[in-house]
This record gives structure tokens, C-alpha cells and sequence, in this order.
């Protein structure tokens, strides 16, 4: 039997790959009978093919598939079909007696319609690339031999499920009987599929060992590996390929519910993808998922080839699938060699302090809020309680607080999540969360810090004194004795804040803590949104090939912020969008001076009654010397010679301190007669974080000084702060216990059976007017509160309506109660009393006379919360249900949930994929992180832990056993 | 070498820090020096100025007789009192009933109980101008118990007024009428002071006056033998119409009727106009019986001190002043006799150091014996446009007065044609009107008015009175 052999390589492209691979062709003991180069880019590539002497060339327009390309040639090749075929790229080096090895194997056995040879790393010819493939019971594609040293192990290895095609010698009758490779695949697992359809045709495949073959993928054979989009091309593909063969090989009768169950298997593939720090294949696996949906028609190719060629049952495969014993056993092996290269952690939080530092502040909280621990929840300053229902929370949080008194027909606060968050978290009663957020407050931000500087530096000292100036910053104090839970909460998020965004270029884990962080600090405290996007960015420009885990930092804020954003720029007032959440609480102006080092009024205060209790005859503003040392240590940051780290950290500083100053210019919300300025807050916030980090980097390179320098700042942070914390202890501060009401008991027990029913409430303001408000049902509560309407200035003509029906109900004793009433479901209308000046008591005076002369207003008299009148003619209102969940909010939502998945630890980043990313750093590619970490602003990068790269397969792919 | 470029680096890294100490200080110092814009909200506010109440005004109804029925203690009414009422700009106003549960009607000698019931009138809200809205009645009463003129102004309620006058002595009824002409209900606490202080008394507190309704209190229930009463009326919830009814009767026969209309409040400064003496009187003789037939001047400080001033009777015409001091211990009412008085019409100018609210009353004498009292109570003074209803009684006079120093023109619209009267500075002057109609006083130019009547039926006079100031604007912050 006279038969040829036929060796068709694809080119293309030429250079030092195409030459190593013809040279090696050229120097076969056995020499093809004939070679076919199909040639995708003709440039002067001839020239190369020269070694090869007399070939037919064929050229083709487009880059082919390597199939449709060996398709090519194939048929402009005349033979016969005892010929062989021996497909060959670019990629391909074989060893010199390989197409010997494989023309003997295939004469000896009959059987055999195609024998591979064994794959190599051409990078590193010891390492194997692959010796034939197999399935999982999934249809998942794995590699028999991935990525492992080549000594001997699987040379025992003959017949195969599935090969890889580069360097394959195939019976030309089997190719042309089969139809070649499933152009539908493209190029991956094209040569698996093709195997499989010859077994079951009734052919052997098998693996010959013995013919090694190097190979460098490049794109021809097989995926092409590299950049980011060539992976989500890789991803794309192999889902593509993975669904295709699930959908041709599956029964008949199956194949609908394949198809009905691909888009619910994308969502949990895309949750688990989530879970597995992988994001970057959700949109991939979409395409791929959303192709298999409509694309049947290859479905139905792919199937009826099978039918027509198979001769032997589908149990012939059985053997040759993948063993799930050796898969798990393989799957461990990875993970401990991961676990072996892996980053290990530098926290050491026992053995450098941190649980000093914990349990200090811990008891530091605990004693000055003392009295907070029996209270049902803290009322004053900007402090209400919280919805009681949580349903009702997540409502304010998801469409708004809309009420009875006023429809609204705007944004929620980003803010309200937080409050529907924390609300959750005390779950059996949440208006206890705000007592919960203030005890947790002081030891939360000693954590944060620490965390924040455990990045900087691995000393203890340098840790605890971060972790204590921030613990008791002026910023914090003030606004826990002040009742503003927006900047406590901005407060404690911040260091935890720095503590991820330091860490997120390197891992999807700290990544999707900082976005979550960022956004709830954003929506605490946005006049610090400014500053932080400054931040955001300069971690953009050093993050070299982090980017994109620095990019997603954001996109929970935006999810957030969007629905608000709109509707200010729509009302075109955007600087409203400044305004600090919760309830309006206005403060006299600080100085620069005292911004700089923090002196709030409240610690003014307590400062000036210690100084009196001693008899020095000082200001109070004499105790600012107290944070110089720290600011001195901070500017001495610069001067630590750890590249610019020292610099941006003062930069921080400044943008917190520029943050706070601005603070001080601007007011956009109003309440009653008051323009209510933002609060600096928390700029001071960022400014005190970023000084102590400052500090730590120069404490850091202090030397012998260190624990001197670190103790005088702690000494004399802690002697700044001591007034602030005796007066919270002693209870002199605006916050104080709180019940869970701020209505009469009457109201509040009406609005238990009627919480539609809403009360005018009457508030004398300086002016000798009022400030005149609906409130529903048992009183507002925190959650209810909205920027949008707080920051409102014009009025409605609905709200002109009402001041001036309001007004007349307030001075004339015939005005109609139930003229507004009917729509609203007024009940009471309660006059609080005023603060004793004489214009607040005189509108109280004449407020309380014309409520008591009108006829349809019954008196129910004086109780601790103003006086109450009941409307008798009032009918009841049914209450406004909230609104359904918008389209808005489950987006919101999912953007969310995603970026929370993502942020969960689950370890999931060592996984198999890891080989690929080894494999491009093998090439010859420095990764880009190494290059930056160089460079780095970071004074001392902790070991750089593995890149999570994309894995060939995530952790969530047993979710398919429940859904496949 | 080395420490060559250590000293280098040294000298570079304090540099740098001092660098960063130098911008920090920059930082602040720009930040308070730098004028930088700066932002602020303006919060939305609206001046709410009570919409148009309804004009109200109360009038008292017909006449009421205490014991007249078989019940002594029933108060009836007697006759119809007749009410003019009118706007002075073409308005259109409302006339109705008010419901008087304290009141029977049998003891009326003709004429329905419907007309003898009270009265309130009202204008649509903004269909007339404040001011423009006017209203009086008169009733000649000639019965076996009872006889005079009695009219008044139909009133504005107020939350807080002063009845002055009325004594409860032997063959003296005084009635305390609270009128409620609103449409909510009034509690109404009534305080009594006399010539001894305040009286203590548990009845007249609390007094419900349900909406559209009328309530009669005899001051004799507060206190019997009260000769010099002057009652403070203190209304919760609705205003009130308050109004003193005033009768005598000496042995078997009926010594005069007075209707007196309320007293918004003191003032240091008051002027009582036609004050009418329609025939001489002389000095009190010291009679306890007779004590009230004489013309007198009832003064009471309200804020419960000492008191002194002057009462000047100014006879209409010109004439010399009459001049009386007068001082008041802290907390009585005093009753300040005139003492022998000729014939004539007088303004009173009253002025005192201190706030106090006054009336002046005036007997007529038939055959010496009284037949007919009026008090004339305080008129504040007129600016700007103002309706006056004559009621229909005999010979209605116009009164002027003008406490200042300057004369005063004031032009008087009566029926389209326009009379300027001149009122001297510190006098009188009087413009004869026709009964049962309206005028329009087109600029009052600060002149105090009343408006007298009279004949052998009894005398009368009552004050002509400019509503209330509106109410003033509040300031509403809705956010």
C-alpha cells in the first residue's frame, strides 16, 4: 500500500517563530511527501518557506481558523485517501524523528485514525504543554498532562479522549468522511471534537510520547494567550465550545432543556465568577452564553455530522473521560502549590499590638459611653431614630421616603442604604443601631488606622500611634458629641477605606472592599467625594496593570449616587449634592487655624471649662498646640526618603484640610430659617487620617527616636482629646438617650393602628415665624430625611398652597383644618415650645390662640413634646404604600451585590488558571505589576501576592451539576 | 566621601521638611486670609398674610328683662330692637340669627322671637373692605319694669375687652351678654373689679359660648351689690361680642335702659365724644339710692397701680373746659363724679399716667326723677375710610372730637353728597344725620366720633369704632 504523507502548515505570520518551525520541518528524518502552506499574510514570508524547497502555497484572504485553513489545503492538495495529514503552525517545533514516530504508529494499527504527539513548552522544553485532552462529565475541556514538569509521567499514555491539534497526523479518508474540524468551534477544542466524532466512528486516538513536538501558542493553533482581551477572547471561546458540545452531544430529547437552562447558568456562572475574583469572564461567558441561545443552526450541523458518521455508542467515550479522583486530586495539588507561592500576610495583628490596640479603645468606647449602652436609641443634634421597620428602612433606602404630608417624587440619599444597612444590623430593633454605630465608632477607627498604617509599616509602635490619633480625632469626637452619624460613619470607613484602596491594584478581594467602602463613604460625608476622587485617581496613575480592579473602586459609588445625581443636575443645583445627609444641624464657623488642628467647638468648649476648673486664665484655643507635634512628625514625612509616599500623604492632608475649609463656604441645606453649612468635619477626617499615616511614614525612618516621637504624639493627642471625652462621658454633649419616639404618645399610638395619618407640627423660629411641617405617622426618622428635600429652594405651588394655609391655620382661628387636611391625613397639629426668646413666644402665643379659638381643632393639651390639638372632622387617609421597587434600585442593587461578591475572601484566587499566567511570564514578558511595585509608592510593598489572573475554570463550576 | 554625601542628603531631607512646614503654613494662612467665594442657600420662606376673615359683627338683640317670668332667675326678652346695618361700598351683607339659650321670649310684648333674637352680620370675605361694614340697633322699651333707649353698635369680637359700667345696687340689673357670632366655640373667663378691687367670685369662669350663639350672665351672680363694676372679658378659642345691658328702676318705676358696648383696651390717652348732659345737673347729693343720677366718669387702670390724671369736658362750640383731677388706688375702679354740669354736649379727654379704660355716663331727668341713663364709652380714634350705621332712634347727632392740637376737617359721605366738618384742636363739633342709614366717614383724619340720640323716649349714645388692626403677617418656613 503506497501512501503519502502530507504535512500543511498554517502561517500566519512570519519571523523567528515561522523559522525555527520550518527549519525543524525541514529537518524530519522522514520528509513530508508533499507540504501545503496555507498563508494568511503574504508578505515576505516566502522567502522563509524556502528551506522547505517545492511546496504548494496557498493563500488565503483572512486569517482562517486552523481547521478551515487545514480544510484549504487539504483539498488543493490531489492524493488519495490512505494519505496522512500532518497539521503544523508557526507554533509547532517538532523534534527531528517525529513525523517518523507517527507515520510508524498509524502503519502499525489500523485503527488508529490520529495520533498526537506529546506537547511541549517551547519556552521550556521540560515542561510538558499538553498531551492530549479529555472531558469532565460537564463537558468541560481539561488538559491530561497541564503544565507539568516532563519526567516520564505520562509517557505510559496511548489512547485519548481528545488532543490538541498542533502536531496531529490524521488519516486523510477520516478527515474527509468526518468533514474536518466543527468550524463552529473555532479554535478551540476543535481537535477534541473532531477525536471524539472518530471514535465514535469507530477510530482510535491516541497520544505517542515518544514524538515531541514544541509548542508556543501564538494564536494559530489552539487560543491565542496574552493580553487581557485575548483572555476574555480565550473565555469566550472555550465557554462557546463548552456549551456547543454540551448541545451536540446531549440526547435529543435533553437538548431544549440545555438550551432553556444556558441563560440561568449564566447568572450563577457570573455569581460564582464573582465569588471566584474573576469578573473579568462574566461578559465573555454573556457573549458566548447569548451566541449558544441563538446560534442552532450550527447546533444542528454539529448534530447531524454525528449522525451521520458515528457507528459505536456514546459509552465507547466513557472510559477516556476525565476521572474526577485524579481532577480533585489535581485541583489540591494546585492549590497547595499556590498556597506555597501565595502572599502570605504581614499583618502579625497579635504579635505588633493590634489587639492592644483593640481592646483599648474597645474600653476607652465603653467608658465614655456608658450611659449610651441602656439607651433604645440617641436622639439630638442630627441624630432621629431610625425607621422601627426594616421594611420601612429598605424602602427610604431603594425609592425614597415618600409620604402622606409629602409625595416625593425624588431620589433616596445614598446615605439611606448605609442607614438600612445599620438598621439591619440591629435587626431586632433598629433604632438601637445608632447606639450600637456610636460605642463601635472609637475602637472601629483605632482599627481602621492600624490596618491603614499595618500597610505602611510593621512596627507596632508605629500601628498603635495611627491607630489611637485617629481613634480619638477631633473630627470623630465632634461628631459623636455633636449627633452627626453621617460623619461618624464617614469617620470610621475612612481608614478602612485606606486600608483597601492601598491594597486593591493587587487583589479583586481589597478592590471590592474599597469600592464598597468608597461608596458609603461618598454617601456619608460627600462633601469629602471631591477629595476622594482626587485620591482615586493618583492610585489610577500608579496602578499600572491594576487598573482595572482600581476602576471598578468607584462603580458602586456611581450606582449609588446616579438616581441623586440626576435629579439635582435635572433641578440644576448641583451643589446640593454636597449636602451632608441626615437632618440639617447647623454650626457656628471655625477659623482655618482651628481647622487645621481640629478644634471643634465641642472640644473649644470642653477645653475652655477645664481651663476655668484650674484657674488658668487661657483661651481655650491655646490647647491647638496640642496636635503640633503631630503635625510637626507628619511634614517630617517628607523627609523619610521613602520615594513620594511621604508627599502624597501630605497631599491627602491638604485635600482633607482644603475639603474642610470649603466645607466652610458652602451651605446648601436648609432648616426652618437656617441655612445649614456643611459640616468640616469630614475633610478633617480625611486631613487627621492622612497626617497620622504621614506620620507613620516618618516615625517610620525616625530611628532611635522612634518610640520618643511616637509617645510624645500619642501622649499629646490623647491630653488633646481628654476634655471631649470626659464631657461625652458626663453626658454634656447634644447627643443624649433617646426614646424611640419624637411624638406625643398619643400621636404615636394613633399611628400604630394609622401610620398614614400625619401632624402639622409648628416650630416658632427667631423671626417671630414658623417653621411649618407635615410629619407622618409616629415622627420622622432619619431614614426619612432627604437631601433633595432639604436642599430644595423653591417652593411648590403645592407648598405655596400649604404655607399659606398653614399660615392661616397659625393666626386665624376660622381657617379650615381640613381644607389640606382631606389630602394629607392630618390628625394632630402640635405647636413645639419655643427656646424662650421672646419672638419664638410670641408666635407660640398667637400660634397656640388662633389653634384654640378654631372650632374644628379639639385641644388635647400640653405634653413634653409642645402642645397638641386633634383635627375633629379629620378623615381617615389610607396610608401610601411605597413605592415597587424601580428598575433603578435593582440596579443598583445588582451593581451592589456584585462588587459585595467580589469582596467576600474566598481564596478562590488560586485556581488552575494560574498556569496560563505562569506561562506568559515564562515567555519573556515581565509583568507589568512587577515593573510598577519597582516604582511603587508604597515604602515597603508586602510580598507581591500571585495576580489573580483569569482561571480556566472557577470554583462555581459545580454549580452545574445541579443546573446541566 | 561618604559623609560628604550623607551631609547632602541630610541637608536635602530638612530641607524638604521644612519645605512642607512652610506650604502647611502657607495652606492656612491662605485659607483665612484669601476671601474665597463662598455659597449659601437661601431658605425658602413665605409671608403669610391670614386670608380675608370673614367681617363679623355681633348685635345683641332685643332688650332682656331679668325676672319678668315665673322663673326669677330667667332672663326674657322684650320687644324687637331694631338693627341697621349697611356697607359702605355697595356690599351686600348677611343678616343671622343667633342662638340665645339663656333667653326665653315670653315675656316679649310683641314681636317674634326670631327678630328679638341676636344678630351677627357678616360680608363674604374680600367682597367689602375692612371698615366698610357697619351696623347698629336701637330699641325704645316702655314697659311696666322697664324704660329708655337702648342701642349700640353692633360689635367686632374681640378676644380681650373691658365692659365699663352697669352697678347691681338695689333696682339695678346688669347683664353681662357675650355674644359669639363665629363658628367655633369661645370659653370666656370674666373677672369683676369694683370700687373695693377685684371681686373673687367662681361663677363667670369658664363660661361656654357655643359658635353662633349668645350667653346672658347676670353680674349679680358675681357679685351682688357691685355699685362701681368694671368686668374684663377674656375670651379662649372664639372672639366675643361683649356687651353690658343696664337697667333701673326706682321703687315701681322704670328708670332708664342702656345697652354698653366693649372696650378693646386701655390707653393713657381717651376720648369720649358726645357725651350728651340734656338737661343741668347738679352736684350728688350723697343719696346710696340716687348715687348713679348723676353724670360721672368710671375710670380703671388696668395693670393694678396707682393711677392720676385728668378728665376735661370740652363743651361742643366752645366754652370753658371743665378740669378734674382724678387719682385711682391701685386695683378700684373709681367712679368720678362731674359734679353740677349745665346742659350741653361735651367731649371728654381723659389722660392718665397710666393705661385705663373709662365711660362716661349721663342721666335724664324728668321732673328730677331719672328716666333715661347712657354711658358713653371711650371712642378710639378714626383714620382712614369708615362705614357708620345711624341706628333708628330720635334725632341721631354725629359726634366729633379731636384731642389734639391741631383742628381736624373730616369729610362725611351721607348719601353721595360730601359734608367737611371741621373739629377744632381739644374740641367738639356735631353734624345732624338722618336715622336708619349709613354713612361712609371718608377719612377719620384721627378724630374720635360717637353718635347720640334721644328725645322723652330715654338718650343714648354709642361709640363709633374702627375694626380691629388686621392681622399682622407671619413667616412661614416650609422645609
Amino acid at each position: 500500500m503506497f501512501s503519502t504523507t502530507t504535512a500543511i502548515l498554517v502561517v500566519h505570520r512570519g519571523g523567528e517563530q515561522l523559522d525555527r518551525a520550518v527549519a525543524a520541518l525541514a529537518a524530519q528524518t522522514r520528509t513530508p511527501d508533499q507540504i501545503a502552506v496555507v498563508l494568511a499574510d503574504t508578505a515576505d514570508v516566502r522567502a522563509a518557506l524556502a528551506p522547505l524547497g517545492p511546496c504548494v502555497v496557498i493563500e488565503s484572504a483572512s486569517h482562517l481558523t486552523f481547521g478551515a485553513a487545514v480544510d484549504l489545503a487539504e483539498r488543493a492538495v490531489a492524493g488519495h485517501p490512505e494519505d496522512r495529514l500532518w497539521l503544523l503552525s508557526e507554533d509547532t517545533v517538532p523534534a527531528p524523528d517525529v513525523l517518523a514516530t507517527l507515520v510508524t504508529t498509524l502503519d502499525n494499527s489500523a485503527s488508529v485514525a490520529m495520533a498526537a504527539p506529546k506537547l511541549l513548552n517551547a519556552d521550556d522544553p521540560t515542561r510538558l504543554f499538553g498531551m492530549g485532552r479529555t472531558v469532565t462529565r460537564l463537558g468541560r475541556s481539561v488538559a491530561i498532562a497541564d503544565d507539568e514538569l516532563d519526567q516520564g509521567q505520562h509517557d505510559g499514555l496511548s489512547d485519548v479522549l481528545g488532543v490538541d491539534p498542533a502536531g496531529v497526523l490524521i488519516r486523510r479518508s477520516v478527515w474527509t468522511s468526518l468533514g474536518g474540524f466543527d468550524q463552529a468551534l473555532g479554535a478551540v477544542d476543535d481537535a477534541l471534537d473532531f477525536a471524539v466524532r472518530a471514535r465514535l466512528a469507530g477510530h482510535r486516538v491516541i497520544v505517542v510520547p515518544e514524538a515531541r513536538v514544541e509548542f508556543a501558542p501564538g494564536g494559530v493553533i489552539g487560543p491565542s494567550y496574552g493580553n487581557a482581551r485575548a483572555m476574555r477572547r480565550r473565555a469566550q471561546a472555550e465557554r462557546r465550545a463548552q456549551l456547543h458540545r454540551r448541545l451536540t452531544w446531549a440526547p435529543a430529547t435533553a437538548v431544549p432543556l440545555h438550551w432553556a437552562a444556558l441563560l440561568p447558568l449564566w447568572l450563577c456562572r457570573a455569581v460564582g465568577s464573582l465569588l471566584a475574583k474573576t469578573p473579568g469572564r462574566i461578559l465573555p461567558e454573556l457573549r458566548a452564553t447569548l451566541a449558544a441561545v441563538v446560534q442552532w443552526g450550527r447546533v444542528a450541523n454539529a448534530r447531524r455530522m454525528v449522525r451521520r458518521t458515528r457507528t459505536t455508542g456514546w459509552s465507547s467515550l466513557a472510559p477516556l473521560r476525565a476521572d474526577p479522583v485524579v481532577l480533585r486530586r489535581r485541583a489540591r495539588l494546585d492549590k497547595d502549590t499556590q498556597r506555597a507561592y501565595g502572599p502570605r500576610t504581614e499583618l502579625e495583628f497579635l504579635s505588633t499590638g493590634g489587639g492592644w490596640v483593640l481592646l483599648g479603645s474597645g474600653a476607652l468606647s465603653l467608658v465614655v459611653l456608658f450611659w449610651a449602652l441602656t439607651a433604645p436609641t440617641l436622639v439630638g443634634g442630627g441624630l432621629l431614630p431610625l425607621s422601627e421597620r426594616l421594611t420601612a428602612l429598605w424602602e427610604h433606602a431603594a425609592t425614597g421616603p415618600g409620604t402622606n404630608a409629602d409625595p416625593f417624587g425624588g431620589a433616596a440619599d445614598p446615605f439611606a442604604v448605609v442607614l438600612a444597612l445599620l438598621g439591619s444590623v440591629a435587626f431586632w430593633a433598629p433604632p438601637f443601631a445608632m447606639v450600637l454605630l456610636w460605642l463601635v465608632a472609637i475602637p472601629a477607627s483605632a482599627m481602621g488606622a492600624w490596618f491603614a498604617a499595618s500597610r505602611l509599616h510593621a512596627r507596632g509602635s508605629v500601628r498603635a500611634v495611627a491607630a489611637i490619633g485617629y481613634a480619638v480625632a477631633p473630627p470623630l469626637l465632634g461628631a459623636l458629641g455633636d449627633g452627626r452619624p453621617g460623619a461618624v460613619v464617614a469617620h470610621v470607613l475612612l481608614g478602612w477605606l485606606a486600608y483597601a484602596l492601598l491594597g486593591a491594584k493587587r487583589s479583586w478581594v481589597a478592590a471590592g472592599a474599597a469600592a464598597l467602602l468608597f461608596a458609603a463613604v461618598t454617601a456619608a460625608a460627600p462633601s469629602l467625594t471631591l477629595a476622594l476622587v482626587v485620591v482615586w485617581l493618583v492610585a489610577m496613575a500608579v496602578a499600572g496593570r491594576g487598573i482595572a480592579r482600581l476602576v471598578l473602586v468607584i462603580v458602586p459609588a456611581v450606582a449609588l449616587w446616579a438616581p441623586l445625581v440626576l435629579a439635582q443636575l435635572l433641578r440644576q443645583t448641583p451643589l446640593a449634592l454636597l449636602a451632608d445627609p441626615g437632618v440639617p444641624t447647623a454650626h457656628a464657623p471655625i477659623a482655618p487655624g482651628r481647622l487645621a488642628t481640629g478644634l471643634s467647638d465641642l472640644q473649644a468648649a470642653a477645653w475652655q471649662s477645664v481651663l476655668n476648673v484650674i484657674g488658668a486664665g487661657l483661651d481655650a484655643r491655646w490647647a491647638l498646640l496640642l496636635a503640633v507635634p503631630l503635625v510637626a512628625v507628619a511634614v517630617c514625612a517628607v523627609a523619610a526618603g521613602r520615594g513620594i509616599a511621604g508627599v502624597l500623604a501630605l497631599a491627602a492632608a491638604l485635600f482633607g484640610f482644603a475639603t474642610a475649609v470649603a466645607a466652610e463656604h458652602i451651605s446648601v441645606a436648609v432648616h426652618g430659617d437656617t441655612a445649614v453649612g456643611l459640616w468640616p468635619g469630614a475633610g478633617q477626617s480625611l486631613m487627621w487620617l492622612a497626617l497620622l499615616l504621614a506620620a507613620a511614614i516618618a516615625l517610620a525612618a525616625a530611628g532611635r527616636i522612634r518610640s520618643l516621637l511616637a509617645t510624645v504624639v500619642a501622649a499629646t493627642l490623647l491630653a488633646y482629646a481628654a476634655p471631649v471625652l470626659f464631657a461625652i462621658a458626663a453626658q454634656r454633649v447634644t447627643v443624649h438617650p433617646g426614646g424611640e419616639r419624637d411624638m406625643p404618645a398619643l400621636v404615636s399610638a394613633e399611628a400604630e393602628r394609622d401610620p398614614g395619618l400625619t401632624t402639622l407640627v409648628i416650630a416658632p423660629t427667631r423671626d417671630a415665624g414658623a417653621r411649618l411641617t407635615l410629619v407622618q405617622g409616629a415622627g420622622d426618622t432619619l431614614d426619612s430625611v432627604s437631601t433633595l428635600r432639604t436642599t430644595r429652594q423653591q417652593l411648590s405651588d403645592d407648598e405655596r398652597r400649604f404655607a399659606a394655609w398653614a399660615g392661616d391655620l397659625i393666626t386665624r382661628a376660622d381657617a379650615d383644618p381640613t381644607q389640606v387636611a382631606t389630602g394629607t391625613g392630618l390628625r394632630f397639629v402640635l405647636l413645639r415650645p419655643g427656646d424662650g426668646s421672646a419672638e419664638e413666644t410670641q408666635l407660640g402665643v398667637r400660634a397656640a390662640a388662633a389653634l384654640d379659638a378654631n372650632g374644628k381643632l379639639a385641644p388635647v393639651g400640653d405634653t413634653e413634646f409642645g402642645r397638641l390639638w386633634r383635627v375633629t372632622s379629620a378623615t381617615a387617609d389610607a396610608p401610601r404604600v411605597g413605592e415597587p421597587l424601580t428598575w433603578v434600585s435593582v440596579g443598583q442593587l445588582a451593581v451592589i451585590a456584585g462588587v459585595l461578591l467580589l469582596s467576600i475572601p474566598t481564596g478562590a484566587h488560586v485556581s488552575a488558571g494560574q498556569r496560563i499566567d505562569r506561562l506568559v511570564r515564562r515567555r519573556g514578558r515581565k509583568r507589568p505589576a512587577d515593573a510598577i511595585s519597582d516604582a511603587s509608592a508604597e515604602p515597603e510593598p508586602e510580598p507581591e501576592p500571585e495576580p489573580e489572573p483569569e482561571p480556566a475554570q472557577p470554583a462555581a463550576a459545580e454549580n452545574e451539576v445541579t443546573h446541566g | 566621601m561618604a559623609s560628604a554625601r550623607g551631609f547632602a542628603i541630610a541637608s536635602g531631607r530638612s530641607l524638604a521638611a521644612l519645605i512642607a512646614g512652610a506650604a502647611a503654613a502657607v495652606a492656612v494662612t491662605a485659607a483665612s486670609v484669601v476671601p474665597w467665594p463662598s455659597y449659601s442657600a437661601v431658605p425658602p420662606k413665605l409671608s403669610v398674610q391670614p386670608s380675608d376673615s370673614r367681617q363679623l359683627r355681633a348685635c345683641p338683640g332685643a332688650f332682656l328683662d331679668l325676672g319678668a317670668t315665673a322663673a326669677a332667675s330667667q332672663v326674657s326678652s322684650v320687644g324687637v330692637a331694631r338693627v341697621t346695618s349697611g356697607t359702605g361700598d355697595g356690599g351686600s351683607v348677611t343678616t343671622g340669627s343667633l342662638k340665645s339659650p339663656d333667653t326665653s321670649a315670653a315675656g316679649s310684648t310683641g314681636g317674634d322671637s326670631t327678630a328679638a333674637s341676636p344678630q351677627k352680620l357678616e360680608v363674604a370675605p374680600g367682597s367689602v373692605a375692612p371698615g366698610m361694614l357697619a351696623g347698629a340697633q336701637s330699641q325704645t322699651i316702655a314697659t311696666e319694669t322697664l324704660a329708655g333707649l337702648a342701642s349700640t353698635t353692633c360689635a367686632e369680637p374681640l378676644a380681650d375687652s373691658w365692659l365699663v359700667g352697669g352697678t347691681t345696687g338695689v333696682g339695678r340689673t346688669s347683664l353681662v351678654i357675650l355674644t359669639n357670632p363665629s363658628n367655633a366655640p369661645a370659653t370666656v373667663d370674666l373677672t369683676v373689679t369694683d370700687e373695693h378691687g377685684a371681686v373673687a367670685s367662681n361663677v363667670g369662669k369658664r363660661v361656654n359660648v357655643p359658635a353662633n350663639s349668645q350667653r346672658v350672665l347676670s353680674l349679680a351672680g358675681i357679685a351682688p351689690d357691685l355699685l362701681e363694676p368694671v368686668v374684663h372679658v377674656q375670651s379662649r378659642g372664639a372672639k366675643v361680642a361683649a356687651f353690658l345691658m343696664q337697667s333701673a328702676i326706682n321703687g315701681l318705676v322704670p328708670a332708664g335702659a342702656d345697652l354698653v358696648p366693649a372696650i378693646a383696651a386701655g390707653f393713657t390717652s381717651l376720648t369720649i365724644p358726645g357725651f350728651v348732659v340734656p338737661q343741668a345737673l347738679a352736684a350728688p347729693v350723697g343719696d346710696e339710692d340716687n348715687s348713679d343720677a348723676t353724670a360721672a366718669v368710671r375710670v380703671f387702670a388696668p395693670q393694678g397701680v396707682d393711677a392720676a390724671g385728668t378728665i376735661r369736658l370740652v363743651p361742643e362750640g366752645g366754652g370753658t373746659p371743665i378740669d378734674l383731677k382724678f387719682t385711682l388706688p391701685a386695683g378700684n375702679v373709681t367712679d368720678v363724679p362731674l359734679g353740677a354740669i349745665a346742659a350741653g354736649n361735651y367731649a371728654v379727654f381723659i389722660t392718665a399716667n397710666t393705661p385705663v379704660v373709662a365711660a362716661a355716663r349721663t342721666v335724664q331727668l324728668t321732673n328730677t326723677a331719672m328716666t333715661d341713663f347712657a354711658w358713653a364709652v371711650a371712642s378710639p380714634a378714626v383714620h382712614g375710610a369708615l362705614a357708620v350705621a345711624i341706628p333708628d332712634a330720635p334725632s341721631p347727632v354725629l359726634w366729633f372730637a379731636n384731642p389734639d392740637a391741631a383742628p381736624i376737617k373730616v369729610a362725611v359721605n351721607v348719601g353721595g353728597a360730601i359734608t367737611e366738618v371741621t373739629v377744632p384742636a381739644q374740641g367738639a363739633a356735631q353734624l345732624a344725620v338722618s336715622a336708619n342709614s349709613v354713612l361712609t366717614i371718608q377719612d377719620g383724619g384721627g378724630a374720635h366720633m360717637a353718635v347720640s340720640m334721644g328725645g322723652t323716649s330715654g338718650t343714648a349714645v354709642i361709640p363709633v369704632v374702627p375694626p380691629g388692626p388686621s392681622e399682622a403677617a407671619v413667616t412661614v418656613y416650609p422645609r
